[in-house]
C-alpha cells in the first residue's frame, strides 16, 4: 500500500471505512439467506403450501344458495356446523356442539356450544351467531330450505347454548343439522351483509379463511389464526387451482405442480396407481348414478315396460364401459353407503330373456322410439348414453341421443319436456330420507319429475320420518326401496367412488363420504 | 446465380402453357383413394362400427384391429373408414359454399366500392363480432346438435376470411393495366370482374381453403371437446379425437388414428390446392 | 388527407354496427332455452326458488327494458354483474384480458418469426427439396388438433423434461412468459401453417410481376429488392389473415385456454354462455365486437401502406 499511486493514498482513509461498510452488508446479506432458510412455523421438511388441482371452479361461497360440489367443498374447509358428518357418512360428530340433549317428547334439541370457537375476524363463536345462521338458512329460499323446515323456533338460551324447538319428533333431525346449508356466519356479518358479500368474502370459524380470490382460476387459503385446535391446521396456506382438463390436471400431480387433484377420469386410475410417486385414491361416496324415466307419456307409464328396461341393462358391462370396473352395480335407489341401505336386496340383474318377456306381457309393439336427454361434454354421461344405446336395441328399444349443453338439458328435464333423462344424485346428510322424500315422494321434485306419486309410499315417507325407534325405522326404510324396485319409476344405474391422486408426500387427506375433502391434517413432506 | 439466369427462369415459368402439376395428381390420387375406402367400407371391414363388446376394449393395433378398438370394443379403423364419408362431406360441404360465396360477395366490393363495400364489410364486422361459440350454442340448442346444423354455423361465419382475401386483393388488381385497357375496350364491369380480376385475386383464397378444409374438421373435434358436436356414437373423426382424448396414455390410437386421417385429408386438399392455384397464376399472367 | 378523412367515417360506421351486434346478441341468448337462475342453482332448486331469483335479477321484466337498463349501466361505465360469481363484470375483465392478450400476441409472433423464414424458404427454392420439405413439415402441426398437441408438449415439457409449468397463468411477467411459452406456441401451430403457405403463395406472385422487374431494372440488387418491394406487397393477405386471425383467436383460443388452465377471455366466454350469465356475454360481445372492427379497419388502412398501388374508400 506504501507503493500505491497518490490517489489511492487518499482514498486509504475512506477505503477502509468502505471496506467496512460493505463487511457490514455483506453480514447482513448473508443473515438475511439464513434468515430465509430458517425454520417457519412449518414443521421441518414440511411443505409451507398445499396446492390442489379441481375439474371445476368455485363461484359462489354462499353456503345456503350453493348447489355445486366445488363451492360446497371449498367453504367446508372455512365453516364450522353445530355438529358434522363423520369420515365414513354413517354418524355424527361435535364441532361447534359439544354436546347436544333431546328432551323427552323429542321436540326440542339443546345443543351446548363449545367456547373456544372463534371466527377468522377474532370474534368468538356464540349462540346469536348461530340463530342467525340457522334462520337465515331456514328463511331463505333456496335449494337447502327443506334442511330445517321441521325447525319451528330457534332461540339462545344464553351465550353458549342454543334451544331449537321442532313441529313434532322429527327422526333425521340431527342429519339435517348437519347438512352443510347450516354453516356458522357471524351474526354481524349477517345483518350488515351488502348482496354477494356472503358468496365473496366468507366468514367462518373453520381452521382455514379465505385469502385471496382470482375467480376461475385459483382460491387462495390460509390458516385461521384463530382457530381453536391448536397446531392445526397442520400447513398453513392451501391453494386450490381449477385445471379443467383431464390430461393437464393429471400431468400437473405427476409433474409435481400440484400436490394432490380431484377427479382423475376411472379410466386413468389403474395407471396412476401404479406410478410409484402417487397414491390414487378410490373413495366410497354417497354418490348414485340414474335414469330418470318421465313415467307421464306412453309406454313408459306402463310398468312392465318400465321394468323390461331394467332388466335389459347389464351393469356390471356398463360399469367396464363407464367405470373401467371401480364402480359398483346398483341394486336399490339408495347409495350403498346410505344407513338402512339394503345390502341383501337383489334389484334387477341383466336378464335379456325376462325383459323380453316383460315386453311382451306389456302389449307394447316393438319397435319403440325413445329420446335420451343428457349432458353433452360430460365424461360419463355420454358413455352411458351410448352403451345403453346398444342394450336397449335389443329388446326393439331405438334410443335417440340427444346431448345438450348442460343449461338447456335442465331446463328441459325441469319442465318435464323428457323421455329418459341420465342424471345422478349425492346424499348430504348421512340418512335416507333427503333422497327418499327427493326421489320418490311427489311434492318436491315431482319425485326425479318422473310424475311418479304413490300413496302407499307418500304414507311410509311420512312415517319413516317420524319413527324414533331405530328398528321400527330401519324396516320402514326396507319397505320404502322394495317398494321402488317394485314401482321402478326409475332406473338405478351404478354407485360410484370419488377419485384422487396425490403425490405420497401428502399426508392425512380425508375425503368424507358426502364428497368434502378435509385439509385440516395435510402434511405435505418436501 | 446470376439475376439474368433467375429472370429467365421467371419468364419461362410464365410462358402460359399449363403443364399438368406433380401436387395435383398425387393429390387427386388421395382423393380417390379416399373416397373409395370410404365407400367401399362395408367391403374393406367385417366390423359394425357401432359394435360394441366390452371383452375388447383399448386393444392395441394388431392383426386383428388394425387400427386398435376403442373404449367400446369398437374397431376404430372401421369407424374411421366409415367416418370418412362424413368428414369428407363436412369439410367440402362447410368450406366449398363459403369459398363460393365469400370470393363472389368479397370481389364485387373490392370492385364497386362505395356502398357495396360499406353494406358487405360491416356485415363482415358484424359476424366477426358474434363470438362463434355464441351462434354454435344458439343453433345447436335451438335446432339440436348434428351435422347439418354444425354446417350451417361454420358456414354461416367461414365465408367471411374468404371476402375479405378476395377483397384485398381485387383493392390491388382493379388498378392494374390491363383492368383499364379492359375497361378501354367496352368490356361489361361484371365481365372484368369475373372472367379477369377475379381468376387473379382469388389464389389467396384457395389456398386458405386447402388449409380451411382441415380447420373446419379440427372444429368438429373442438366443438366436440366442448360438448357442441355431432351426436354420438357417430364415428366423424373429430368426435372420435374428442371423445378418445381422456385415452391419450393408455389406448393413444383412439385419438391418433382418426387425427392421422385428417393429417392425410390435409394433406391431399392442400395438394390440390396447391396444383390449382398455380393452374390459375399461369392463366392469369 | 384521403386515409384519414376514410378512416374517420370507418369510425364513424362503427358505433351503430356495435349497437346492432348488441342487439342481436341480446336477443340471441335471452333465447337460449336455459336460464342463469337454473343453471346457477342446478337441478334440484325448487321451482320457487328459481323464480325468487329470477325476479332478483330482474329477468321477469320485458326484453326491452332489460336491454334499456343494460344500455343505461352501460354509459356510466357499469358493465353489469356476473350472476354466476356476483361480482362486477369491470373487476373480472382486466385480468382475463390481460391473459388473453399476452397470448395472442405471443402466439402471433411466434406464428410470424416461425413463418418468414419458412416462406421465404420455400418460395426461394420453389418446387426443389427444400420447397417440398417445409409445405410438407407444416402439414403435420396445421393438421393436429390443438388439444392433442397442448397435451403432447405438455408431457414432454412439463412432466418428461420438466423444463416448463404445467398449468396456470403464473404471477408476474417473466412467469407469465414461462406459463404462456406451451399454450403459445400450440395456438401458434395452425396459424403458422397458414401464414407460411401464403405468404409463399405471395412472394411467388410477386417475384413474376413487371412491377419487380421494374425495381431491379432501377438496379436495386436482389436482397433490397426482396425485402423493400416483395415482402410488402406479398404481406397484403398475410395482414388480412392475421387481422381476421385476431379476431377469430380471441374466441377460438378457448381450448388451449381450458388444456392449459389459463383464465382468459375465450373461456370466460363459453363457460358464461353455457352458465347463461347474460351480462358477462353481452359486455364481451361488446367488446369484441368493438375490437374485431377496429382490426378491420387498421388492416385496411395498413394495405396501402404496403402497397401503393391499393386505393381503400
Amino acid at each position: 500500500m506504501q507503493n500505491s499511486p497518490v490517489r489511492l493514498q487518499t482514498t486509504r482513509g475512506v477505503g477502509s471505512l468502505r471496506n467496512a461498510r460493505m463487511l457490514f452488508a455483506l453480514m447482513i446479506a448473508v443473515g438475511l439467506m439464513f434468515a430465509g432458510l430458517a425454520p417457519s412455523s412449518a414443521a421441518p421438511g414440511m411443505k409451507k403450501v398445499i396446492k390442489f388441482g379441481v375439474n371445476r371452479a368455485a363461484d359462489d361461497l354462499d353456503p345456503i344458495t350453493q348447489d355445486a360440489n366445488p363451492n360446497i367443498w371449498a367453504f367446508t374447509q372455512i365453516y364450522q356446523f353445530l355438529v358434522k358428518v363423520n369420515v365414513k357418512g354413517n354418524g355424527f360428530e361435535p364441532d361447534l356442539a359439544e354436546r347436544w340433549t333431546t328432551s323427552p317428547d323429542g321436540k326440542t334439541w339443546t345443543f351446548f356450544l363449545r367456547k373456544n370457537a372463534r371466527f377468522s375476524t377474532g370474534d368468538t363463536v356464540k349462540a346469536n351467531d348461530v340463530v342467525a345462521s340457522l334462520k337465515r338458512a331456514r328463511d331463505t329460499k333456496g335449494p337447502w330450505q327443506w334442511g330445517l323446515e321441521a325447525a319451528q323456533d330457534i332461540k339462545a338460551a344464553d351465550d353458549f347454548t342454543v334451544a331449537i324447538t321442532l313441529k313434532e319428533p322429527w327422526a333425521p333431525f340431527l342429519a339435517d343439522i348437519s347438512l352443510f346449508s347450516n354453516a356458522i356466519i357471524p351474526e354481524k356479518v349477517i345483518k350488515n351483509a351488502k348482496p354477494g358479500d356472503i358468496s365473496n368474502k366468507p366468514v367462518g370459524s373453520g381452521p382455514f379463511m379465505l385469502v385471496e380470490w382470482k375467480k376461475g382460476e385459483e382460491l387462495v387459503l390460509k390458516a385461521n389464526p384463530y382457530y381453536y385446535e391448536k397446531g392445526y391446521p397442520k400447513t398453513q396456506e392451501l391453494r386450490i387451482k381449477y385445471i379443467p382438463d383431464d390430461n393437464a390436471r393429471i400431468i400437473a400431480v405427476q409433474s409435481g405442480d400440484v400436490d394432490g387433484i380431484d377427479y382423475p377420469p376411472f379410466s386413468r386410475m389403474a395407471e396412476l396407481g401404479r406410478d410409484p410417486k402417487l397414491e390414487a385414491q378410490l373413495n366410497p361416496s354417497t354418490a348414485v348414478s340414474h335414469l330418470s324415466l318421465n313415467n307421464r307419456l306412453s309406454p313408459l307409464n306402463e310398468v312392465k315396460f318400465r321394468q323390461a328396461l331394467a332388466y335389459a341393462i347389464d351393469r356390471a358391462a356398463l360399469v367396464k364401459a363407464v367405470c373401467f370396473g371401480v364402480c359398483t352395480p346398483a341394486t336399490t335407489f339408495l347409495p350403498m353407503t346410505t344407513p338402512m341401505f339394503n345390502a341383501s336386496s337383489k334389484g334387477y340383474p341383466y336378464d335379456l330373456a325376462k325383459a323380453k318377456q316383460l315386453m311382451q306381457e306389456s302389449g307394447i309393439p316393438t319397435p319403440v322410439n325413445l329420446k335420451l336427454l343428457f349432458w353433452a361434454n360430460n365424461a360419463v354421461h355420454t358413455p352411458t348414453a351410448v352403451a345403453l344405446k346398444a342394450m336397449w336395441a335389443k329388446i326393439g328399444v331405438n334410443l335417440d341421443l340427444e346431448p345438450l349443453d348442460r343449461a338447456a338439458a335442465t331446463t328441459k328435464y325441469r319442465a318435464n319436456n323428457f323421455q329418459v333423462y341420465i342424471t345422478g344424485w349425492t346424499n348430504d346428510i348421512p340418512d335416507p330420507s333427503q333422497l327418499a322424500a327427493y326421489e320418490l315422494g311427489f311434492t318436491e321434485s315431482q319425485s326425479y319429475h318422473s310424475g311418479y306419486q304413490s300413496k302407499e309410499m307418500d304414507t311410509l315417507l311420512a312415517r319413516g320420518l317420524r319413527e324414533m325407534n331405530p328398528e321400527k325405522r330401519r324396516q320402514i326404510y326396507y319397505d320404502v326401496q322394495d317398494l321402488a324396485l317394485k314401482d321402478s319409476p326409475l332406473i338405478w344405474l351404478y354407485y360410484s367412488p370419488y377419485t384422487i391422486a396425490i403425490n405420497k408426500k401428502m399426508k392425512g387427506l380425508v375425503q368424507l363420504a358426502t364428497g368434502p375433502w378435509i385439509f385440516r391434517n395435510v402434511t405435505v413432506s418436501e | 446465380m446470376s439475376t439474368l439466369v433467375q429472370e429467365q427462369r421467371i419468364v419461362a415459368d410464365t410462358g402460359g402453357r399449363p403443364r399438368l402439376h406433380p401436387a395435383m395428381v398425387i393429390g387427386g390420387l388421395m382423393l380417390l383413394v379416399i373416397v373409395g375406402a370410404s365407400l367401399l367400407a362395408p367391403v374393406l371391414t367385417s366390423y359394425d362400427p357401432d359394435g360394441q363388446d366390452f371383452d375388447q376394449i383399448l386393444l392395441a393395433p394388431g392383426a386383428r384391429h388394425l387400427f386398435g378398438t376403442d373404449n367400446f370394443g369398437r374397431d376404430v379403423l372401421t369407424r374411421v373408414l366409415y367416418g370418412a364419408r362424413i368428414d369428407l362431406r363436412i369439410g367440402i360441404l362447410a368450406v366449398v359454399f363459403p369459398f363460393l360465396f365469400g370470393s363472389l360477395v368479397g370481389s364485387a366490393a373490392g370492385y364497386f366500392g362505395g356502398w357495396v363495400d360499406t353494406i358487405v364489410m360491416r356485415t363482415v364486422d358484424v359476424i366477426t363480432a358474434v363470438p362463434f361459440l355464441v351462434l354454435v350454442i344458439a343453433i345447436v340448442a335451438f335446432l339440436g346438435p348434428g351435422e347439418v346444423n354444425i354446417l350451417l354455423a361454420i358456414g354461416s361465419v367461414g365465408w367471411v376470411t374468404y371476402s375479405r382475401l378476395v377483397r384485398g386483393e381485387v383493392l390491388r388488381e382493379k388498378n392494374l393495366e390491363y383492368v383499364a385497357a379492359a375497361r378501354a375496350l367496352g368490356f361489361h364491369r361484371w365481365r372484368i370482374l369475373l372472367g379477369h380480376v377475379l381468376p387473379n385475386a382469388v389464389a389467396p383464397a384457395i389456398i386458405f381453403l386447402a388449409s380451411d378444409v382441415v380447420l373446419v374438421i379440427l372444429t368438429t373435434a373442438s366443438l366436440g371437446f366442448l360438448g357442441l358436436g355431432v351426436r354420438p356414437p357417430s364415428p366423424e373423426w373429430g368426435m372420435m379425437i374428442s371423445e378418445g382424448r381422456e385415452f391419450l396414455s393408455n389406448g393413444w390410437w383412439v385419438a391418433t388414428m382418426p387425427g392421422f386421417a385428417c393429417m392425410y385429408t390435409g394433406l391431399m386438399f392442400i395438394l390440390l390446392g396447391d396444383g390449382i392455384a398455380d393452374l390459375l397464376r399461369v392463366k392469369g399472367q | 388527407m384521403h386515409l384519414l378523412n376514410y378512416a374517420i367515417r370507418r369510425i364513424g360506421q362503427t358505433l351503430p354496427v356495435a349497437l346492432l351486434v348488441t342487439v342481436l346478441i341480446f336477443m340471441l341468448i335471452k333465447l337460449l332455452p336455459g336460464d342463469p337462475a337454473t343453471a346457477i342453482l342446478g337441478e334440484r332448486a325448487s321451482d320457487e326458488a328459481v323464480r325468487d331469483l329470477y325476479r332478483q335479477w330482474g329477468l321477469d321484466r320485458p326484453l326491452w327494458q332489460q336491454y334499456v337498463m343494460y344500455m343505461r349501466n352501460l354509459v356510466t361505465g357499469d358493465l353489469g354483474q356476473s350472476l354466476r360469481y356476483r361480482t362486477p363484470v369491470t373487476e373480472l375483465l382486466p385480468r382475463r384480458l390481460g391473459v388473453t392478450l399476452f397470448l395472442v400476441t405471443y402466439s402471433i409472433a411466434l406464428s410470424i418469426a416461425l413463418a418468414v423464414p419458412l416462406a421465404v424458404i420455400a418460395a426461394t427454392h420453389r418446387d426443389r427439396w427444400p420447397d417440398i420439405l417445409v409445405r410438407a413439415l407444416i402439414t403435420v402441426p396445421l393438421a393436429s388438433p390443438a388439444f392433442w398437441l397442448g397435451i403432447l408438449f405438455l408431457i414432454v415439457f412439463a412432466l418428461k423434461l420438466g423444463w416448463l409449468p404445467a398449468a396456470g397463468y403464473g404471477e408476474g411477467f417473466t412467469d407469465h412468459l414461462r406459463h404462456l411459452f406451451l399454450p403459445a406456441l400450440t395456438l401458434a401451430q395452425a396459424f403458422t401453417a397458414v401464414l407460411t403457405r401464403n405468404l409463399r403463395s405471395s412472394l411467388i406472385d410477386v417475384q413474376t410481376t413487371t412491377y419487380v422487374d421494374f425495381a431491379r431494372a432501377k438496379g436495386l440488387d436482389r436482397q433490397a429488392v426482396l425485402f423493400r418491394h416483395i415482402l410488402r406487397a406479398a404481406l397484403l393477405p398475410i395482414v388480412t389473415l392475421i387481422g381476421v386471425r385476431i379476431s377469430f383467436a380471441i374466441g377460438g383460443s378457448v381450448v388451449i385456454e381450458t388444456v392449459f388452465a389459463l383464465p382468459g377471455l375465450g373461456s370466460w366466454m363459453v363457460e358464461s354462455i353455457l352458465s347463461r350469465d347474460y351480462m358477462v356475454v353481452q359486455s364481451l360481445t361488446l367488446a369484441f365486437a368493438f375490437g374485431a372492427m377496429l382490426i378491420n379497419l387498421a388492416t385496411d388502412l395498413v394495405y396501402p401502406l404496403l402497397d401503393p398501388r391499393v386505393r381503400v374508400g
